[in-house]
């Protein structure tokens, strides 16, 4: 694990889980709903202030929390074009999958790459530790797996290139 | 009076018409000549390398009341301690400081890595959150969470 | 499959097994670049009309093809030309089957060719215009002027092959269009390989340059075009070493290919990203399904079996 990594994690494992202390919360504004505050936004009291954790500028964490749900939006890095493209497809591949991993959101916050939404009904089914553990596992992996499929392209490229190439001879 | 059934009578409870505001608690204003002379104060604990009272100064007296863009001038600086600070003090700094303290200090490390000059340094300010945060435990960033108050 | 074949192969399957035993068909048979192929039996089952239709065909057209497949195919050579067709060429089977085995293959292939053949003449005659200018150099030592000679192949809907014939090189210009924008950067980083390829491996192969948007300077002039943020110029300069008559027609046979070769790897590519992406997508799943707790409690029983009451 390189350097500026492990502290990242920690302090991303750390920040989510004291954020993920969820109690469930009727809606104050209509009567029999219960809504993620963080995504309703109309009930100022609700809702705790949000916690921005980055490893550099081009790769953040926005963890927004409220009483009964958080949200959590990564930006991956992204250093070319390569790299974007893989980037959206990606996250793309896993949104459109969302329903299978029942916290993800099918669309990401505004600004960041993929976006998990967490309510007090999912931490009342599911293990917490295990849960942080699998947002800490996807954001290692991620930066990993994108890199492996940057480096295969362009390894690709050059042997098919070669191939075609080298008959001419 | 008009047609009174048609009245939202919610709108009228005060209950629900809550803003950010009301949840701010009183803070006692900071100007902004008073918050210069604490930059001018760090910079000069700063250039002795007395990082330690520079933290403790920092702690000590959060300038909740400031206005956003003071608040953003005295980041600056604290950012400007925390990176001249030795890597290897920051425990020992940690440990010094007290309950109030240590929760102010997560406020400006948070704040701080929202911020664009806090995410250039981003290796730096999360060295100190991950170090602190082996000490304090996860109190103050729950604190950080609740507390209207902001740096 | 890594090389991309010249011949079609159910054409050539097609035939094989209709010189075995004649029969009566009807088949249509599609290739690259909008090329059709129809193989039917209009009078008798041993006699097979084989009919081509190309989108590159009206260009390649005014270089004199019908005469120049006449010739190739000879043998074959008949009036009619099929409705909706281009071409046409009429195989006697029986004739074919009584060729030695050797003969019957080599037929086949030159038959399932066609469409290779077709696209060949425009390069064939590039590369004798090479040819002459090259001895007029040769004697006079003078360097003749950059003749606006262009070999135009609009080979699909917004795709087309330039071929320019020079005293030392032949330069041939494929415009390619990326249908998307991941298509785009694929086949940028593909591009690029091309053009380092050279330097780095392969020092005898054609030089390639590429340039994205803008035509490459020598046939600017010549062609009709608009800059299109879409659209790709892939220049391959052929050096005399390509050109020599033996290797005349192996370069054709690989140049031609080089559009459907560099799309067909894009596509390729892309499906191992996406089977890649699926397999990893599992495994996040496996992950996250860790956090569900262990299997609920099993419901108790007494030593008797009897179970016990909740209420």
């Amino acid at each position: 694990m390189s350097q500026s990594l492990r502290p990242y994690l920690a302090t991303v494992r750390a920040s989510l889980q004291a954020a993920l202390c969820l109690q469930d919360f009727s809606s104050q504004l209509v009567e029999r709903h219960n809504r993620p505050e963080i995504e309703a936004q109309k009930t100022v009291e609700a809702i705790l202030n949000p916690m921005m954790i980055s490893r550099n500028e081009n790769e953040r964490i926005l963890i927004e929390t409220s009483v009964n749900s958080i949200r959590l939006s990564l930006k991956i890095k992204q250093v070319d074009d390569i790299e974007t493209i893989l980037v959206s497809k990606f996250t793309r591949f896993l949104m459109s999958r969302a329903e299978n991993f029942f916290i993800l959101r099918r669309v990401p916050v505004q600004g960041y790459d993929i976006s998990f939404l967490i309510t007090n009904f999912n931490t009342e089914v599911l293990i917490k530790e295990k849960l942080v553990d699998f947002i800490i596992e996807f954001m290692e992996d991620v930066d990993k797996e994108i890199s492996e499929m940057k480096l295969f392209i362009n390894a690709r490229a050059r042997f098919i290139a070669e191939a075609y190439l080298t008959p001419f001879d | 009076m008009e047609d009174w059934r048609r009245i939202d009578i919610d709108a009228l409870d005060p209950e629900n018409n809550l803003t950010l505001e009301d949840l701010i608690p009183e803070v006692e204003p900071v100007s902004q000549a008073e918050l210069q002379q604490r930059v001018t104060n760090l910079r000069t604990l700063m250039s002795k390398g007395a990082s330690k009272d520079a933290i403790s100064l920092i702690t000590e007296q959060p300038p909740y009341g400031a206005d956003a863009e003071g608040k953003e001038q005295y980041l600056n600086t604290v950012i400007d301690v925390l990176t001249s600070t030795k890597q290897t003090e920051i425990t020992q700094i940690v440990e010094s400081l007290s309950l109030e303290q240590q929760n102010v200090l997560f406020k400006f490390l948070y704040k701080g890595m929202a911020s664009q000059k806090g995410q250039q340094q981003g290796g730096v300010l999360l060295a100190w959150f991950e170090k602190s945060v082996e000490i304090t435990g996860l109190g103050p960033v729950v604190r950080y969470l609740s507390d209207r108050r902001t740096v | 499959m890594l090389q991309l074949q010249n011949d079609n192969l159910l054409l050539k399957k097609t035939l094989t097994e209709l010189v075995a035993t004649p029969q009566l068909v009807d088949r249509i048979i599609s290739d690259f670049d909008y090329t059709t192929f129809h193989l039917s039996t209009p009078e008798d089952k041993s006699k097979l009309l084989v009919s081509i239709t190309s989108k590159s065909f009206k260009d390649i057209k005014q270089y004199d093809a019908i005469n120049k497949l006449n010739q190739t195919y000879a043998e074959f050579q008949t009036e009619i030309v099929e409705p909706g067709y281009d071409y046409s060429i009429y195989v006697d089977l029986l004739s074919v089957a009584a060729k030695s085995p050797e003969d019957i293959e080599l037929t086949i292939n030159e038959i399932s060719l066609l469409k290779r053949n077709l696209l060949a003449i425009p390069f064939k005659l590039a590369f004798k215009s090479y040819q002459e200018q090259a001895i007029k150099y040769d004697q006079s030592g003078i360097e003749p002027e950059p003749s606006s000679e262009i070999y135009e192949i609009n080979y699909r809907d917004e795709e087309a092959i330039y071929i320019k014939p020079s005293f030392d090189r032949v330069t041939v210009i494929f415009s390619t269009v990326f249908k998307d924008e991941t298509d785009k950067i694929f086949g940028k980083v593909f591009l690029q390989e091309f053009v380092d390829a050279r330097k780095r491996a392969v020092q005898n192969a054609p030089q390639v340059l590429y340039s994205h948007k803008e035509p490459p300077l020598e046939v600017r002039n010549l062609i009709k075009y608009q800059a299109d943020d879409k659209k790709g110029y892939v220049t391959f300069v052929l050096f005399p070493r390509h050109l020599t008559v033996q290797k005349q027609d192996n370069t054709i046979n690989h140049i031609q290919l080089f559009r459907n070769y560099f799309h067909y790897h894009i596509k390729c590519s892309k499906a191992y990203m996406h089977s890649r992406m699926r397999f990893r997508v599992n495994q996040y799943l496996k992950v996250l399904n860790r956090a569900k707790p262990e299997n609920e409690e099993v419901a108790r029983k007494t030593a008797s079996g009897r179970r016990f009451n909740s209420a």
